[in-house]
C-alpha cells in the first residue's frame, strides 16, 4: 500500500511540472455572451419577482373576502356549537 | 490587462449599479487568463475551457450582489470557477473503467516509469503524466475528482481547499481520504489490465 502510494505520489509531481498553455487572449465574443446571459438570468429571476408581486394583492383581497364570506355566513348558533365542540373535549 | 483590486471593485461598482457593459468587458479581459488557467487544470478537454469561462463569468455578473466588496474578486471568481467545473463533471453521467488499452502511447510510457518507479529523463514524461492523471481522476464521482486534483495537481492545502469548495476542513480531509482510495483502486485495476 506505502509503495502504491509512493507511486502516485511521483505521478502527481510529475504531473504538477507540466507545461500548461498560456490563456491570455479572450476567445471572441466571450464577454458579450457571458453579459447576455448574466442578463438573462436576472431577467428571468426579475420576472418571478413581478410575478409574486402582482399575485400579492389578488391573494389579499381573495383572503379577505373569504373572510368576510364565513363571518356573515356564521349565525347566533354558530357561535354556541363552536363553545361546545372547543369544551367537549377538553371538560367531557 | 491587469487590474488593481480598487480597480477591480469600481467595475464590479459600476455593474451593480447600472449594469454597465465596459466596466463588465474589462473584468473578463483582466481575469480571463486567470479563471482560464484554473479550469484548464482541472478539466482534461480542453474544448470545454471557454465554455465554462463564459459560464463562470455570466454567474459572477449575475450574482454580483452576493459579492462581499470588502474582499478581493479574485478568489470569489476561483470558487465560481471551480463550483463550474465540478457541476460540468457532475452532469456527466458515465464514469469511464481505465484500461491499459485505451492509454496514448505517452500515457503507457508515463505509467511504465511510474510503475518501475523510475526517475524520467527531465521533464520528459510530465505533460503525459498530468494526461494520464487526469484520465484516472475521471474515474472518480466530480467531488473526489476536485478534492484530488486540487490537492496534489494544484498542491493546495487543506485550508485553501475548504475557502474554495466551501467545505469545513474535516470534509474536506475525509473526502480526500476516501478519494484517493478510490485512485488506488483505479491505479491497481489499470495496473492489473497491464499486466
Amino acid at each position: 500500500m506505502n509503495e502504491l502510494n509512493q507511486r502516485l505520489e511521483q505521478l502527481a509531481a510529475r504531473a504538477r511540472n507540466a507545461t500548461m498553455p498560456p490563456s491570455s487572449e479572450v476567445p471572441f465574443g466571450l464577454a458579450a455572451r457571458a453579459i447576455a446571459s448574466a442578463r438573462a438570468a436576472s431577467d428571468t429571476s426579475a420576472l418571478w419577482t413581478r410575478f409574486s408581486l402582482a399575485a400579492l394583492p389578488v391573494a389579499a383581497v381573495a383572503t379577505t373576502a373569504c373572510l368576510c364570506w364565513s363571518a356573515s355566513a356564521m349565525g347566533p348558533d354558530a357561535h354556541d356549537l363552536a363553545q361546545v365542540f372547543i369544551q367537549t373535549p377538553l371538560f367531557p | 490587462m491587469i487590474l488593481t483590486d480598487s480597480e477591480s471593485r469600481a467595475c464590479m461598482a459600476a455593474w451593480l449599479r447600472c449594469s454597465d457593459e465596459g466596466a463588465a468587458r474589462t473584468l473578463v479581459e483582466a481575469f480571463y487568463p486567470f479563471v482560464a488557467s484554473l479550469i484548464r487544470r482541472h478539466v482534461a478537454d480542453t474544448g470545454c475551457v471557454e465554455d465554462l469561462a463564459q459560464q463562470t463569468f455570466a454567474r459572477c455578473f449575475a450574482k454580483a450582489a452576493q459579492w462581499d466588496a470588502s474582499k478581493p474578486l479574485e478568489p470569489w471568481l476561483a470558487r465560481i470557477a471551480i463550483n463550474q467545473c465540478r457541476d460540468h463533471y457532475r452532469a456527466r453521467r458515465v464514469r469511464p473503467e481505465l484500461r491499459w488499452g485505451d492509454l496514448t502511447e505517452g500515457e503507457q510510457e508515463a505509467m511504465q516509469a511510474t510503475l518501475i518507479a523510475a526517475e524520467p529523463k527531465a521533464d520528459t514524461l510530465n505533460d503525459e503524466s498530468r494526461s494520464l492523471m487526469l484520465r484516472l481522476l475521471d474515474t472518480l464521482s466530480a467531488d473526489d475528482r476536485m478534492v484530488l486534483s486540487l490537492l496534489h495537481l494544484d498542491g493546495k492545502s487543506t485550508d485553501a481547499i475548504a475557502m474554495l469548495t466551501g467545505w469545513s476542513r474535516t470534509l474536506v480531509k475525509v473526502r480526500a481520504f476516501r478519494a484517493r482510495l478510490k485512485l488506488r483502486a483505479a491505479f491497481e485495476q489499470l495496473e492489473a489490465s497491464h499486466s
